[in-house]
């Protein structure tokens, strides 16, 4: 074999596989391109879907883009109140187990298929069945004993359970519950979750996994809720959401205006921007539950009420949310945060910053400092918390927490886990404390993290057994009286902050920053951005 | 040659056989399972929760999980994942594109640079070119990918708005960054390799036999001493494309590409049992393809090694 090297060879062969590396191997049509009128937003999102199948959906990043996709029973003004949606008029039956809807007439889903009761059942049915393994509208559906969808006529649907489901026109209102096309959901089988059509006011057009989710203006849509700030299609002719998991990257392509939008930015740079006049920052405090701490109540030391008033007592929780958020943080006291129905001032009033009343309760338990280190120990035993925590959860936050309790005489011991990795210490109860939040506007979800019969296999992570307590969140779930609902919620919310079961840390704060030409930018009432009404400015 | 080739095809196939139980066993053994993982911490009762194992067929003992995954991988199927409820293959060939794309840009640019780079600084061996060059690629070889990454973005994207920070396709525009973090280190690898190999090459008595004969320089070293200095360099070519292809998830992170390495980090986060193992597959499957590639190249260019 003979072969001849030339240098302009090695140069042309060189050259060859940069062009033919260069050329495109998968076409991908530039977004951006802003041919309709209206132009196209680009949302910079730190999380990707794992599903846009409303049934199958559990995340707050699905519901994000779902609730442009979708329209649900009923809409959610941001005040909290049910107003008419797909459905133009509701009964209730006592019991609160058969609801009739009457619905719309006019609509049509984005594929054509007309909008009508039986598109209302196959939705529903399709959630409970074999198709959807877990989601959060299958555990609503089948925790209240979901029995069927019975079609009256055309245009009115009753949906039936067998327990009582007072929440169950809030729960409709919501993305979980919206309605799909039954042709789609027919057409499309396991695929359905990459091939959403619903009736929304923008319409699915292509997900890049990992790259971006594309969406384009519903012309036909003309049934927005009335609490809209205008009626008709979309200002905006394309939403693009660009997965950008790490939030520098979502501020660097801010900064090059590649995005308009970028969800949960850097703190202290998005405060500058923002101070700078290049970015608009805007914050929403999630109702449900704030970002607390559950505390184990059968593990030792924190099985001692003392040791858990003392760990509240140890924070300071402005200093705290102050060094941890700037500007953007919320310190909260209590189980609920105040933007939640049924919030009780009295519950989140039982504990301010006070280290000399820590030293005295631990002081009472037994727990002092016998060999001047500045920790506390009792018969040679550490006071030991045991802090599993998630990096991609609490990495703006643990260290500060545990610098806290470290400071009060507490031996803390963090262990980093991914969350699977935290589920299982969960069910296992080998933890001291763990983190958790949940954005709801009700209350509900309290029943699932402190009723007693969560304890095992649950997340009733507190480990807490009261009758009292379990008695009230058993009632607030099937309660259909809104008064005694209501003080339901406010004894459990003071049972559970008396007996300390909680370390309440600061209530979440979803932060969006805002390119200055984004208009009419505001939040839905669990703080997602409400896109339909967004427009651009030249 | 043929019972070489045979015999080094087979060596692969054990390899890659080795790779499947080893990543099998690996993600069985950490704790957690692939249904904690789908719940995290939703609130599901005790009878669901087995029901779900079972319908994923997590309860059958390990070999007959093992034995099952296997055959219907070397059919094509690598199994549904469990987060997305997606076919693996099909999730794996829309990010193979991406990586493969990202991999031989960046390939392109090391053996561009570092043959340019290599060859002057042989050249000019001992020179003050020479020292400087090799200065530059002991840095070049030291830079963290997401540093340098980081750093072109900031110039390129931020201050002159040359390319765009983000990385959506694979457009000329939009791999030119990407392709450079990951490219300029290998370059200077290449650079310094290409450098001591012709070195090495150009002592030899033949060359001194051919500049005797009274060839011009340029042939002496382009049609003499560069073919045997490329031997060392093709065997690293090879091994760097399979370490570019399975590494590339730092720079799809940074500039949040698509790609086959971040498919496999989230994986792994989530515990998508059939994703990890699909996309470890075949990564490990290209880097071992890649491996007998350059392995039987080499006995082209080098027919002594294949006799040994």
């Amino acid at each position: 074999m003979h072969w001849k090297f030339h240098s302009t060879l090695l140069w042309v062969l060189a050259a060859g596989w940069l062009l033919v590396a260069c050329v495109p191997a998968q076409p991908v049509s530039s977004p951006g391109a802003e041919g309709a009128a209206g132009g196209t937003l680009t949302l910079g999102l730190g999380s990707e879907p794992e599903t846009l199948d409303p049934g199958d959906a559990v995340y707050v990043q699905e519901q994000l883009v779902l609730i442009n996709l979708f329209d649900s029973l009923l809409s959610m003004a941001p005040d909290t109140t049910l107003h008419p949606a797909l459905a133009s008029s509701w009964e209730v039956n006592d019991a609160y187990t058969e609801f009739t809807f009457t619905l719309r007439q006019d609509v049509t889903f984005h594929d054509g298929t007309p909008f009508n009761a039986a598109a209302v059942q196959a939705s529903f049915d399709h959630i409970v069945s074999d198709a959807v393994l877990e989601s959060g509208g299958k555990t609503l559906l089948v925790d209240h004993q979901y029995t069927g969808s019975e079609v009256v006529d055309e245009f009115t649907v009753v949906v039936k359970f067998a327990a009582p489901y007072p929440t169950f026109l809030r729960d409709a209102a919501r993305q979980w519950l919206s309605i799909s096309s039954p042709t789609a959901l027919e057409s499309s089988g396991s695929d359905y979750g990459r091939n959403p059509v619903g009736t929304g006011p923008f319409r699915f057009v292509r997900w890049d996994a990992q790259s971006q989710l594309v969406l384009e203006r519903n012309p036909d849509y003309n049934w927005a809720p009335p609490f809209a700030a205008h009626q008709g299609p979309a200002r905006l002719a394309q939403v693009i959401f660009r997965f950008l998991p790490e939030s520098a990257t979502r501020l660097t392509a801010f900064e090059t205006g590649e995005i308009q939008i970028a969800s949960e930015p850097p703190a202290l740079d998005a405060i500058a921007l923002a101070e700078a006049g290049t970015g608009v920052l805007e914050t929403f405090a999630q109702p449900g539950i704030p970002a607390i701490m559950m505390i184990n109540t059968q593990k030792a030391p924190t099985d001692d009420l003392n040791v858990r008033k003392a760990m509240i007592l140890a924070l300071n929780h402005e200093e705290f949310v102050q060094t941890a958020f700037q500007e953007l943080g919320i310190p909260s006291y209590s189980v609920l945060s105040p933007t939640t129905w049924s919030f009780d001032e009295e519950a989140a009033s039982l504990y301010r910053y006070d280290p000399a009343e820590a030293a005295r309760l631990l002081e009472a338990s037994g727990w002092v400092d016998s060999d001047g280190d500045g920790l506390r120990e009792k018969e040679g035993e550490p006071l030991t918390i045991d802090y599993i925590t998630s990096p991609i959860w609490e990495e703006a936050f643990n260290e500060l927490l545990a610098g806290y309790l470290t400071q009060a005489g507490f031996t803390v011991q963090m262990r980093a886990m991914d969350d699977t990795g935290i589920a299982a210490e969960a069910s296992a109860g080998s933890y001291s404390m763990l983190y958790i939040y949940w954005t709801r506007a009700d209350p509900s979800p309290l029943r699932i993290l402190f009723h007693s019969e969560n304890i095992e296999g649950g997340a009733a992570y507190t480990r807490f057994s009261d009758a009292e307590l379990d008695r009230v969140l058993a009632d607030g779930d099937t309660q259909t009286d809104e008064a005694v609902r209501e003080q339901d919620y406010v004894t459990a919310q003071r049972i559970i902050m008396e007996n300390a079961l909680v370390l309440p840390l600061f209530t979440v704060n979803t932060t969006y920053l805002n390119a200055p030409s984004v208009q009419n930018f505001s939040f839905d009432v669990e703080g997602y951005p409400w896109i339909y009404d967004i427009a651009l400015a030249e | 040659m043929y019972q070489y080739l045979l015999r080094r095809l087979l060596t692969s196939l054990l390899v890659l056989l080795g790779v499947s139980v080893l990543v099998f066993s690996i993600l069985h053994l950490v704790p957690g399972d692939a249904v904690t993982a789908l719940l995290g911490r939703q609130n599901v009762s005790a009878e669901r929760v087995s029901e779900l194992r079972g319908r994923l067929g997590l309860d059958d003992p390990l070999p007959v999980q093992y034995v099952r995954y296997l055959s219907r991988a070397l059919r094509g199927d690598l199994g549904i994942s469990i987060r997305s409820s997606l076919p693996v293959s099909a999730a794996i060939a829309e990010q193979l594109p991406s990586t493969l794309a990202l991999a031989c840009s960046a390939l392109a640019i090391a053996l561009l640079l570092g043959f340019v780079l290599g060859l002057t600084a042989a050249l000019r061996q001992g020179g003050w070119l020479d020292t400087a060059l090799m200065g530059l690629s002991v840095s070049g070889m030291s830079l963290p990918t997401f540093w340098l990454g980081l750093l072109l973005i900031l110039l390129f994207a931020v201050r002159l708005r040359w390319f765009p920070s983000i990385s959506n396709s694979n457009s000329l525009a939009d791999l030119t960054l990407p392709a450079l973090t990951l490219g300029l280190p290998e370059a200077a690898v290449v650079a310094r390799m290409v450098r001591a190999s012709l070195l090495d090459v150009l002592g030899q008595e033949y060359v001194t036999v051919a500049r005797a004969k009274g060839l011009p320089e340029r042939r002496v070293v382009v049609g003499h001493a560069l073919r045997n200095a490329l031997i060392p360099v093709v065997t690293f070519v090879g091994l760097q494309l399979a370490y570019l292809l399975g590494g590339s998830a730092i720079v799809e992170t940074l500039f949040a590409r698509q790609g086959i390495g971040r498919l496999a980090v989230d994986a792994i986060a989530n515990r998508d049992y059939p994703m990890v193992q699909g996309t470890v597959l075949v990564v490990a499957t290209l880097y071992v393809a890649i491996n007998t590639v350059t392995d039987i190249v080499y006995t082209v260019l080098n027919p002594k090694i294949r006799l040994q």
